[in-house]
């Protein structure tokens, strides 16, 4: 691996993404005149015709960025190379994670142009608020240095704690916005602080500096080295965790996934949990092993994963808000991801279990909100199981999608959610932790239950007559919902093309 | 060297335990204090004593890396009460307080 300061070939991708931003920020500078210039023949109103001019705008710069980054790695010969001072990593398999990120960018913007018209959010500040956030993710995964991670990190969270306030009118949506604010700001202190004890504990910020020359003494934690080493580890974890939303730091997950608009909610949901979760399999899962605290981690992540799991599933079943049922199921998604890793082999496979289960888990999710977003009218939230009440005969298609999102979600073949499920307990059976795993199991046969319930309310129910949702036109939700319903099927039957991914991804880890 | 420093002499435990109850004294205010505003100073007396933290290390080992972190941690805690305050002034505008029992839209 190459170490170069700074060559441009291997960041095209973000620095075109970078210019984007520009570009968006002069189109909102100068709306006015390029409002009078195209409109000359549409009936639309204003608001929802610069909605549109900037969904458009953001899409061709999302595709443009798409092929960069497929550019750079024809570029640079697919080599691997650490950029900027042992800061940021590019190339080689981190290519699939930038490009699957994008692609939980591109969805969440088809979800998206017309929802905002609906629900009178300003587009070109989210357009622009979620192309800062997709900065910051892409950042995050390829973070080589603690500065780097923490900069990425906020970049990634900041812009959406604004985008999750951005429905002003809702009551509901600045109240999460300041719930997620604070909590988040609060899950970084921790984070901060484990920070400065690894730092404290090896002198060095660079991830893989610190990694090698953290020693854990037989004698646990007998040195000041080895306590700053495990404080250190310990709050880090706690700090991440929070972003990935495991119990017992979950509060805030069921809270601001009901209150944002739901585009933002299926960004939050995929795009932030899995880059968190690389930087907690670069740091936790990653080649070094930690001697003897690796017990201590052990314990410690197999506890949190399997209460997670539990809490998650069970609680799922109570909820009525179908958004919040969405938001206790990512928790337990986080909860089987984390499983992969609770044993703490340190190998390849159990990353790559862990990034193949959040790739699904992209496309699964995204379909699943991708049809709450398609049901949704002016005056008209659908987000409780009351609107869900047979859908199905007025929406066969929007109904059969969902039905594919909850087969996946709870793990029936031949969806890909399936695949990803054995991936995580054959991890777990490979490392003799059965009765972990027969836990796990039975809570994931508990799911099936609110899963299936949602696909009965929908197919099974006479609709509320008072409640009728007329039909209308949205194509971009269309394409969204059947790339990502199209992606749960063949990556269910063939999963190979994702797991080579997956391993290609993960081998960047190591 | 580095058992010496903190063991022994150069403030290192005293720094180190002002770090620790600082973090806690923040880490109490945002978690008992039920105003918004008192919540975020909470989250940033938590941030000051990481500065704090990562400034001693700096000087322990002679190196800038923990200097360039805290400055990083300074922009990034004024970007985050800027987004913070403008949420809460807006709130304020709907409720007219600012005190989190009036927040109760969502449950469960």
């Amino acid at each position: 691996m190459s170490e170069l300061f700074f060559d441009p070939a291997f960041l095209l991708g973000e620095l075109g993404l970078a210019a984007l931003i520009v570009v968006l920020t002069l189109a909102d500078a100068f709306r006015k005149p390029l409002y009078q210039l195209f409109n000359g023949t549409t009936q639309l109103s204003e608001l929802e015709y610069r909605n549109r001019q900037a969904g458009w705008l953001t899409g061709i710069g999302f595709v443009i960025v798409a092929a960069l980054f497929i550019y750079t790695n024809k570029l640079t010969g697919g080599e691997p190379a650490i950029l900027l001072h042992n800061s940021l990593k590019a190339g080689g398999g981190l290519l699939i994670g930038k490009l699957v990120i994008l692609i939980a960018g591109i969805l969440t913007l088809l979800l998206s142009i017309r929802y905002t018209s609906i629900e009178s959010i300003p587009g070109i500040d989210y357009y622009l608020l979620l192309c800062f956030s997709l900065l910051g993710a892409l950042t995050l995964i390829a973070a080589e240095n603690f500065i780097m991670l923490f900069l990425a990190l906020e970049m990634m969270s900041i812009p959406i704690y604004a985008m999750v306030g951005l429905k002003r009118y809702n009551p509901r949506s600045d109240e999460s916005a300041i719930k997620y604010l604070l909590l988040g700001g609060f899950s970084s202190g921790f984070l901060l602080l484990g920070i400065s004890f690894l730092y404290g504990a090896t002198g060095s910020l660079v991830i893989s500096d610190v990694l090698t020359s953290l020693s854990f003494p037989t004698i646990e934690l007998a040195t000041p080295q080895a306590l700053f080493g495990a404080l250190g580890l310990i709050f880090l974890f706690i700090g991440l965790a929070f972003k990935v939303s495991l119990v017992p730091f979950h509060a805030w997950t069921p809270d601001v996934y009901e209150g944002a608009a739901t585009p933002i909610t299926a960004f939050m949901s995929v795009a932030v949990k899995l880059s968190a979760f690389a930087v907690i399999l670069k740091i936790f899962a990653g080649s070094t092993s930690f001697g003897g605290f690796d017990s201590i981690l052990v314990g410690m992540l197999g506890f949190f994963a399997l209460i997670t799991v539990m809490y998650g599933n069970s609680v799922a079943i109570v909820q009525t808000n179908v958004k919040r049922m969405l938001a206790y199921s990512s928790i337990a998604h986080a909860g089987y991801m984390a499983l992969a890793i609770a044993p703490m082999t340190h190998t390849v496979d159990a990353a790559k279990a862990v990034l193949f289960y959040g790739i699904g888990y992209v496309a699964m999710n995204m379909l699943a909100f991708g049809v709450l977003i398609y049901l949704t009218r002016q005056n008209h939230y659908c987000e409780t199981l009351d609107d869900l009440k047979g859908v199905a005969r007025k929406f066969p298609g929007a109904a059969a999608m969902m039905t594919i999102a909850m087969f996946s979600l709870a793990g029936i073949p031949p969806a890909v959610g399936f695949v990803g499920k054995i991936q995580i307990f054959m991890q777990l059976i490979n490392a003799h932790m059965y009765i972990t795993a027969v836990i796990a199991l039975l809570f994931s046969f508990v799911a099936l239950y609110f899963y299936i319930n949602v696909l009965v309310v929908m197919y099974m129910k006479e609709p509320d007559t008072d409640k009728t949702i007329e039909s209308s036109h949205q194509f971009p939700v269309w394409v969204a919902m059947a790339a990502s319903a199209l992606l749960i099927i063949l990556l269910g039957i063939l999963p190979t093309p994702l797991l080579n991914w997956s391993q290609q991804w993960a081998s960047i880890l190591f | 060297m580095f058992t010496q420093y903190i063991l022994a002499g150069d403030g290192g435990v005293f720094t180190i335990a002002v770090v620790l109850i600082l973090f806690a004294l923040g880490a109490m205010v945002f978690l008992f204090r039920r105003t918004l505003l008192h919540m975020l100073m909470g989250v940033e007396l938590m941030l000051n004593a990481v500065n704090l933290n990562l400034l001693f290390f700096s000087r322990l080992y002679q190196n800038h890396d923990g200097q360039i972190l805290s400055l990083m941690i300074f922009v990034v805690a004024a970007c985050e009460v800027a987004v913070g305050i403008a949420i809460i002034v807006h709130l304020y505008k709907r409720t007219g307080s600012i005190g989190v029992e009036n927040y109760t839209e969502e449950r469960g």
